[in-house]
């Protein structure tokens, strides 16, 4: 697969972010990836949603499929990354598992293969959850995400940031409770 | 709640729930368990959790509990602050699991007093409720825990795909997240060399043979744990008559091992069971290993009708009270053998001696 930013090189950074169901995927080689400052296991920080953004608006799918691959270049595995919690392909092969709940759509295509073979069916027949209590989950990932936040900030001594992140913080958690 | 490092003293003066004796019944199915893996909808796993972030599913999960009152007298131990004998203490119980033991942060376990529910938050996934029985009753166990969990899920949105079902951090998990166990006492078949061929075969029904303390671990006292292999694809209660007919036939071929040595190998049966017991009565420095596996040969003697001292009782509280962290625990200090071993031969002379 071809770099989506140069065209040119082996992609070997693959990320996926699935957004309200719709899948969107970013192949990049290893030195687009290092000109934009990517790094398969140092993605914090980096606006994945802008960088999808800017790299899809000036790419034509069509223009992707055409593309062959170069033979003068070594060829790499390829690494997928969950756009939502920034494990990869490398560390699901390693321990077997996986970093989130969306990492089964980012990782599909090896999990695709894997899953009818681990068990009796591909499809869930058992009980379900009650789904009433979405108002508090949203509440819940708020949450979780401001504590993310201000784990950085803490960590980069940014204190006066960080007790505003708390405040807000300690309000959400008070509407679920 | 009781504060954290008391709980295990409270425990410690009690017999372990899954192990009790029934003596009308051969003691062949020990216990039974029901276990479902459960993620709160939308957060990370632990594995990608920093520190906080655990505290945080941690928080959440124990404010549900409390609210919607899941515990009759609720017991909590955090992982990170027991000591490594008090962490092997609560798997030599079987309430934790070996990987729960490495006492990550945030990692917490929830217990009711009698010890037959429990939660382990923030092990491979955010929940692991378990439920436990002496015998085999799994339908029981899994009317009761699937109560609990709906009690907990109109608190706590689970993380659930309509083709996938509940997602778990291993996708051998998904599905319906269940996990049905039975703890066998398996000791003719494996003195008659039969249990690799059983394992085998149970392999080949979707089932998982593993030893005394689950995965990874190796089949001390002669004791097998069977499990469902899958979990997506059948619902709960398929699932559940599936390992429950294969327990039944692994009882069955146990007793009909047992059958067949008493028939053909009487003496050698009755030596090994004999030898057990003398080793337990007389020795002066034993490990753990050789404690555990004596006792089940002394249990597997007891169904026999060999000893008219003994009761299955006395032998089950020894069974536990033998194990290494138990008996440190006991002893209120930190041994290695072969101090530790002299210990353990000291406590059986004198727990068989009354």
């Amino acid at each position: 697969m071809i770099c989506n930013i140069c065209n040119k090189n082996q992609a070997t950074i693959h990320i996926q972010e699935v957004v309200n169901g719709a899948k969107k995927s970013l192949h990049i080689c290893q030195i687009c990836a290092d000109a934009k400052g990517i790094s398969v296991t140092g993605l914090n920080g980096i606006n994945l949603s802008e960088l999808f953004k800017t790299v899809h608006n000036t790419i034509a799918a069509p223009q992707i499929a055409q593309k062959t691959p170069d033979s003068n270049i070594t060829t790499q595995p390829e690494i997928i990354v969950c756009s939502s919690c920034l494990w990869d392909s490398e560390k699901l092969k390693k321990t077997g598992r996986l970093g989130c709940p969306q990492c089964y759509k980012a990782f599909s295509g090896i999990l695709g293969y894997s899953i009818p073979s681990l068990h009796r069916g591909d499809f869930h027949v058992g009980k379900k959850p009650i789904t009433s209590i979405q108002n508090r989950n949203d509440a819940m990932v708020d949450i979780f995400r401001l504590q993310t936040k201000l784990d950085n900030l803490v960590q980069n001594e940014s204190y006066e940031e960080a007790a505003i992140i708390r405040d807000k913080i300690n309000t959400l958690k008070s509407t679920i409770v | 709640m009781k504060s954290n490092f008391d709980n295990t003293g409270i425990l410690i003066k009690k017999p372990v729930a899954w192990l009790s004796a029934d003596s009308t019944e051969p003691q062949i199915a020990i216990s039974s368990r029901i276990r479902l893996a459960r993620n709160i909808a939308n957060l990370k796993f632990p594995i990608t959790s920093s520190d906080n972030e655990r505290d945080y599913i941690l928080e959440i999960i124990s404010g549900a509990c409390d609210k919607v009152h899941l515990f009759n007298e609720k017991l909590s131990f955090n992982m990170s602050q027991l000591s490594q004998i008090e962490r092997k203490f609560l798997l030599e119980r079987h309430l934790v699991s070996r990987e729960f033991c490495s006492g990550n942060k945030g990692s917490s376990l929830f217990i009711d007093s009698d010890e037959s529910f429990g939660l382990m938050i923030n092990e491979e996934d955010h929940l692991r409720m378990q439920i436990f029985s002496p015998g085999i009753k799994f339908k029981a166990l899994w009317e009761n825990i699937s109560q609990k969990e709906s009690l907990l899920n109109n608190e706590i949105p689970f993380a659930f795909d309509s083709k996938l079902g509940f997602l778990t951090s291993c996708p051998t998990n998904i599905g319906t997240g269940i996990r049905v166990s039975a703890m066998l006492s398996l000791p003719a078949l494996t003195l008659s060399t039969q249990i690799n061929q059983i394992i085998y075969a149970t392999g080949k029904l979707g089932m998982t043979v593993r030893g005394l303390y689950g995965e990874g671990s190796e089949a001390l006292g002669y004791i097998y744990q069977l499990s469902n292999q899958s979990t997506l694809g059948e619902n709960e209660e398929e699932i559940i008559g599936r390992v429950g007919s294969t327990v039944n036939r692994m009882i069955q071929h146990e007793l009909d091992a047992r059958t067949l040595l008493i028939q053909n190998r009487r003496d050698f049966l009755s030596d090994f069971i004999g030898r057990s017991y003398a080793i337990m009565r007389h020795s002066y420095l034993i490990t753990e290993k050789e404690a555990l596996n004596a006792l089940s040969a002394i249990r597997m003697g007891l169904d026999l009708n060999m000893f008219d001292s003994l009761d299955m009782e006395k032998v089950n509280a020894l069974f536990v009270m033998v194990q290494d962290a138990h008996l440190q625990k006991c002893l209120r200090k930190e041994l290695k053998p072969p101090e530790l071993d002299a210990k353990r031969a000291e406590l059986i002379r004198k727990f068989l001696i009354n």
